[in-house]
């Protein structure tokens, strides 16, 4: 009789604590605020006094300021990217910096790897659920700043060495020769190629052949080599810089430069990261935000260069001008844009491949 | 008893504890399986919940898209209108319906509506540049803008502006019936539209704690699906969170909606689990209290059929020893029936014969007979005795009464009987007595008499070959857990030992139970009621004694009994042996007897036998005896004759003894207001005799009436002058009562054989004792013969003096111990001698030497 019952009572317990099984696994448990801790993947050197420095010191005086955990990896390749940064999620971290491009393309196994990570890829162009792009209007800057060369130059010829020819570079070109044409009507601006964006012969190459076969007074670039400025600098042209400022280095030329302060922006999505706010999306950072912007303009530069530029710069934050704001003529004299029209972003980022009227390529 | 109620408790106890644990572990699971059950519905409400919100979102998601695409239509409206401003004008305001439509150049100048600037609306900005986009403003309103196209080119920015206050109206959401909150909130968590009719405290239950952390823990789940729900506790009861990804923009649908709205209906099911667990629940427990029951139960019958067969046990024991019983009683009494009937015939027949031997013959015949009867009756008297004193025992009243007496006097009773058995059956007796013990005790002699009997007769018994050895010596303890004897007390150690039959190991045990005879087989034939170890045990355990047996199974046995008893005087037991020895040899014993014929005394008894009886017993005294058969015949008798005596029968028809005590009492001119009146009673229970005395009687005798007592009653009550003393001195085999004695004179005085004179004493000792304040009577009973007496007054007047001058010294000294010790002795020996006024004085002493010593 015990024994029944003993047993009535075993399979009491059996059926509930069966069905004590039945429990669905819980996805996101409650997530404890995780220690921020940031890699900047660069694909140049941090102390290239160029584009990938730029990165270094934003987010190196974002960790002097905030006391986050940031490591950075100089001279990464985006074949290296992936075997670069698989270790460093494994060790904990979960911001991800790159400032190549060339590193969107191997986001996705490590994304899907590490769903909790989050990725800033500069001058990238893509974004998804845990990847967002960025690029900073830098175009606008140019403009400024070809508007200081347009009102140097006094033989109507400036330089400009670009590393190779892709929309990005063309549109700053472009915006660059609008800048001159504005204050410059008449002054052309030559253009030569390097080839490579990093390689100091070949900018050097290309700096010689082009100064070499005009009168340029007026150079800037847009290359992370420095070579074309040293050049430039030894023959005692003027020279507006990019990326960086480096007025130090060319105390008699240097007039200016198009640089960027990334370390609001990347602190803003950090801090979104943090708050669990991210949004996967391409940012296109206007002079507005003063993520790109125009350095101060040294006293090299042509008096009252300063008002002209103020003067544009008002223009375009108050949205009454941007740069490829008709009328945009290209140098086959096309009219690209009419007068009250706008290029529309698409087109600055992928289909520029025709150059503005004036612009004269090598 | 208790024992057994103890442990059923605790079996009581451990049921409980374990039905009380299978409840506990029963609430448990049922407390786990509806937390089990309420965790699974919610997670199910969880998920209708996402799929409600998933639904709202897209229904707000939907509106938005409506919206750019009518502002699309617009801008492309434009596309086509080029430098037609006032057409252009007109087909924005037809689609204008609200007035909320407005249309931007590119540089930020309105072509149609109001001017907003880009920091307002970013929107504005993105729009520019040739994405639409959705902005807000706080405090402002949300405004969806899209670029105009002409060509590739933006041309320009068409906006639609809704303010604040339109935004719930148009893009209000309600969920669930409208007991749900919706708002439309955008990543940075600021109110676009709010909820329709809000209620005051909504904004407070959007500020609190677990509310934020909900939604916090929605945003997440949103990173990886298009909605979420979660239940959060919140201070106006449970509520479901949910949010939605609202496509094509970058809000969220967020909302609340309360539990029980969502739980309609399905909190049945939780309930209706809980009932069928707890249905379960109660059959497990309904279950055990019934297993408990039965257990219980047949623990009880169990328990019941053990006591009935105890009680079996016990019952078959009394029935086997009340049929053995009737046995034994019927043996005798058939004996004495059978025997009469001889006797009867014997002498009917002798009366016929004529020759001198014949008759002589016939009379011996009769005497063999009577004899026979006489060992019957013993027998039979012995055997309900026996049943008497264990009834007594058994129900608790029993009494010692102790009194002085001499332990050689015991001893030589004892041996004297035992060696007369002992010689009829061949078997050699022995007696070994330590010359050291003192002979003047206190103690109940009959019991000490009795115990010692019944050892030495169950020796005799079960021996049939050998020898019986009685050892009486003192011991210092009366049993070992005792303290030590005390001053004034001695510890007597009885040991008969015997080669008979012996004890097996395992009956030692049982022996001294009532109703049980061990070793059946070998002592059936032996006859005894079985009761006389159990009698002896009570008895010793009665004056704080003790039995142990040695047995050999076979060989012998040897049976021990201590007995403390209280020494009264100095005198020891002396050369019992010798003494002993020489009564065994001689076999004669000095008998005191009287004869009384000047003596009358009435006997009144209701029962013709028992007057016969007395006259036959009292034969030989030539007491003149007369008989009446009730009280009232007695009282006639006794208004006339003058007796001496009279002998009132307590148990009559009609007027007791005490009743017709009184009415003679009562009686005036009556010859007998002051006879001493002995009453004949059968009822021996304790304080008999001091309330037979209180009644008025001069004292009593228990029936049956023994021959010796009886004598010694008379010799104590009739007046002294009229008792003339005698002894017998050749009384042959052992020791025979007064009654055999008698018998045996009579056949004699009435035989041929002449006996020799008698030398008669008369009065005159009794006299001259008296006239020196000796109770000769007194003495002659304690020391029994005339010789003892001359010694011991010639011992007691030689030691007088010192005795004396010991007792002075004390009380000078005050030494009221020793002095009390002395004095008390004293008492004791005068009243041996017969020095009544004396030992009276003496206990005066010992009482205020008692008070003295502080005692």
């Amino acid at each position: 009789m015990k024994k029944a019952f003993l047993i009535l009572l075993a399979i009491i317990v059996a059926i509930a604590g069966g069905t004590l099984l039945i429990r669905q696994r819980l996805r996101a448990d409650e997530e404890t605020q995780r220690e921020t801790r940031i890699a900047v993947i660069l694909n140049g050197s941090r102390d290239d006094r160029s584009y990938s420095q730029s990165f270094y010191d934003a987010m190196q005086s974002y960790a002097d300021i905030t006391g986050t955990d940031v490591v950075f990896r100089d001279g990464i390749s985006p074949e290296l990217f992936e075997e670069t940064v698989r270790p460093l999620l494994e060790e904990g971290y979960w911001i991800i910096i790159g400032d190549h491009y060339g590193y969107e393309p191997y986001l996705a196994s490590l994304t899907e790897a590490w769903p909790e990570s989050y990725y800033l890829i500069a001058t990238g162009t893509e974004a998804s659920v845990n990847h967002s792009s960025f690029l900073g209007r830098v175009y606008q800057a140019r403009f400024l700043s070809g508007i200081v060369a347009g009102k140097r130059t006094v033989t109507g010829e400036i330089g400009y060495i670009i590393a190779m020819p892709t929309p990005e570079t063309i549109r700053q070109v472009n915006a660059f020769t609008i800048g001159v044409r504005k204050v410059n009507p008449e002054a052309k601006v030559h253009v030569r190629f390097s080839g490579d964006w990093n390689d100091d012969e070949k900018a050097r190459e290309a700096t010689k052949a082009l100064l070499d076969t005009h009168e340029i007074d007026v150079l800037s670039l847009h290359v992370n080599s420095l070579a074309p400025l040293y050049e430039g600098d030894a023959r005692g042209i003027y020279l507006i810089g990019n990326n960086y400022d480096n007025r130090e280095l060319f105390p008699k030329t240097y007039l200016t430069a198009c640089v960027f302060h990334w370390e609001d922006f990347l602190a803003e999505r950090i801090s979104e990261c943090e708050r669990h706010k991210f949004t996967g999306r391409h940012y296109w950072e206007s002079i507005k935000t003063g993520t790109v912007s125009l350095a101060p303009l040294t006293g090299n530069v042509y008096f009252a260069t300063g008002d002209e530029v103020e003067h544009w710069r008002r223009q375009i934050l108050e949205g009454e001008f941007d740069v490829f704001y008709g009328p945009v003529t290209d140098n086959y004299g096309t009219v690209r844009v009419r007068e009250g029209e706008n290029l529309p972003d698409d087109e600055l980022l992928y289909n520029m491949h025709w150059y503005v009227d004036g612009v004269v390529v090598e | 008893m208790t024992e057994k109620r103890v442990r059923v408790d605790n079996r009581m106890l451990r049921m409980f504890g374990t039905v009380t644990l299978m409840v506990l572990i029963l609430v448990t699971i049922g407390i786990t399986l509806y937390a089990q059950v309420n965790y699974l519905l919610n997670v199910y409400m969880e998920e209708q919940g996402k799929k409600q919100a998933e639904t709202l979102a897209e229904v707000t998601g939907r509106q938005f898209e409506g919206e750019l695409g009518a502002l699309y239509v617009v801008a492309s409206e434009l596309a086509h209108i080029e430098g037609m401003r006032t057409e252009a004008l007109r087909a924005i305001q037809d689609a204008d319906t609200d007035g909320r439509i407005g249309v931007l150049r590119i540089g930020g100048s309105p072509f149609y509506g109001e001017v907003y600037s880009m920091d307002d609306y970013p929107c504005l900005e993105s729009a520019t540049h040739g994405e639409s986009a959705i902005s807000y403003c706080v405090g402002q309103g949300l405004m969806f803008a899209v670029p105009a196209f002409r060509g590739n080119n933006i041309a320009y920015v068409v906006y639609r502006l809704y303010p604040e206050e339109a935004l719930f109206e148009r893009f209000g959401v309600t969920g669930y019936g409208g007991e749900g909150r919706v708002r439309i909130t955008d990543t940075q968590d600021r109110v676009i539209v709010g909820s329709v009719a809000p209620d005051s405290s909504e904004h407070l239950l959007y500020e609190e704690e677990s509310v934020i952390r909900g939604f916090e823990q929605l945003n997440q789940m949103l990173y990886t699906a298009g909605s979420a729900a979660v239940f959060t506790q919140t201070s106006e009861g449970d509520m479901m969170l949910y949010a939605a990804e609202i496509a094509g923009s970058d809000y969220h649908l967020t909302g609340y909606v309360p539990k029980t709205v969502v739980m309609e209906g399905v909190q049945y099911i939780s309930m209706l689990v809980i009932l069928v667990f707890a249905v379960l629940a109660a059959m497990v427990i309904f279950g055990g209290f019934l297993l408990m029951n039965l257990e219980r139960r047949t623990r009880e019958s169990k328990r019941l059929k053990e006591e009935a067969e105890v009680a079996e046990h016990a019952n078959a024991a009394k029935s086997e020893f009340l049929a053995n019983m009737s046995h034994e009683i019927r043996t005798p009494i058939n004996a004495v029936l059978g025997m009469n009937e001889m006797i009867l015939r014997e002498s009917a027949q002798a009366r016929e014969t004529d020759g001198k031997e014949e008759q002589d013959q016939a009379f011996h015949r009769i005497t063999s007979y009577a004899y026979n009867v006489d060992s019957a009756g013993k027998n039979l008297l012995s055997i309900v005795n026996d049943i008497l004193d264990f009834s007594k025992i058994e129900a608790g009243k029993m009494e010692l009464a102790p009194a002085a007496y001499k332990l050689s006097s015991v001893l030589n009773d004892v041996s004297n009987m035992i060696a007369f058995r002992a010689r009829s059956k061949d078997l050699r007796f022995e007696v070994e007595v330590d010359e050291t013990l003192p002979d003047a005790l206190v103690g109940d002699e009959v019991r000490v008499r009795q115990v010692m009997t019944n050892i030495l007769n169950n020796a005799v018994k079960y021996t049939h070959e050998g020898s019986v050895k009685l050892e009486v010596g003192s011991t210092g303890t009366p049993h070992p857990s005792a303290p030590a004897e005390q001053p004034g007390e001695v510890c007597l150690e009885i040991s008969v030992k015997d080669t008979g039959i012996g004890i097996r190991e395992e009956d030692m045990a049982k022996m001294f139970s009532k109703f049980e005879r061990v070793d059946t087989n070998r002592t059936k034939t032996i006859e005894g009621t079985g009761l006389g170890l159990a009698i002896t045990k009570s008895l010793l355990d009665m004056m704080g004694g003790e039995i142990r047996v040695e047995s050999v199974y076979g060989e012998g046995s040897t049976f021990t009994v201590t007995i403390p008893q209280i020494i009264m005087g100095t005198e020891t037991v002396g050369n019992f042996r010798d003494r002993f020895e020489q009564t065994l040899s001689e076999l004669k014993t000095y008998q005191e007897s009287f004869r009384a014929p000047d003596a009358r005394i009435l006997v009144v008894d209701d029962t013709e036998i028992n007057l016969t009886v007395l006259k036959g017993l009292l034969s030989a005294t030539q007491i003149k005896i007369n008989t009446a058969t009730s009280g009232a015949q007695s009282l006639e008798m006794t208004k006339d004759i003058p007796f001496d005596l009279i002998l009132m029968d307590q148990r009559m028809p009609h007027m007791s003894g005490t009743e017709a005590l009184h009415l003679l009492r009562a009686q005036q001119d009556g010859q007998n207001a002051h006879t001493p009146v002995i009453c004949l009673t059968a009822d021996v229970v304790q304080g008999a005799r001091e309330r037979y005395l209180a009644e008025g009687f001069t004292d009593y005798l228990t029936k049956p009436v023994e021959g010796a007592a009886l004598e010694a009653m008379l010799m104590k009550h009739l007046p002294a002058e009229k008792l003339v003393r005698e002894y017998d001195a050749d009384a042959p085999g052992g020791r025979m009562d007064s009654g055999e004695r008698r018998i045996r004179r009579g056949a004699e005085t009435t035989g041929s054989a002449a006996c020799p004179a008698k030398p008669e004493r008369d009065g005159t000792i009794v006299r001259r004792s008296a006239q020196i304040g000796i109770d000769y009577a007194a003495a002659k009973r304690y020391l029994g013969t005339d010789e003892m007496i001359e010694k011991t007054l010639r011992q007691f007047t030689e030691s007088a003096a010192e005795k004396a001058g010991e007792i002075e010294d004390f009380l000078e000294k005050e030494d009221w111990e020793n002095y009390t010790i002395r004095v008390h002795a004293l008492k004791g020996s005068a009243r041996m001698i017969g020095a009544a006024a004396l030992s009276a004085q003496a206990a005066q002493l010992e009482e205020t030497g008692n008070l003295a010593a502080g005692r």
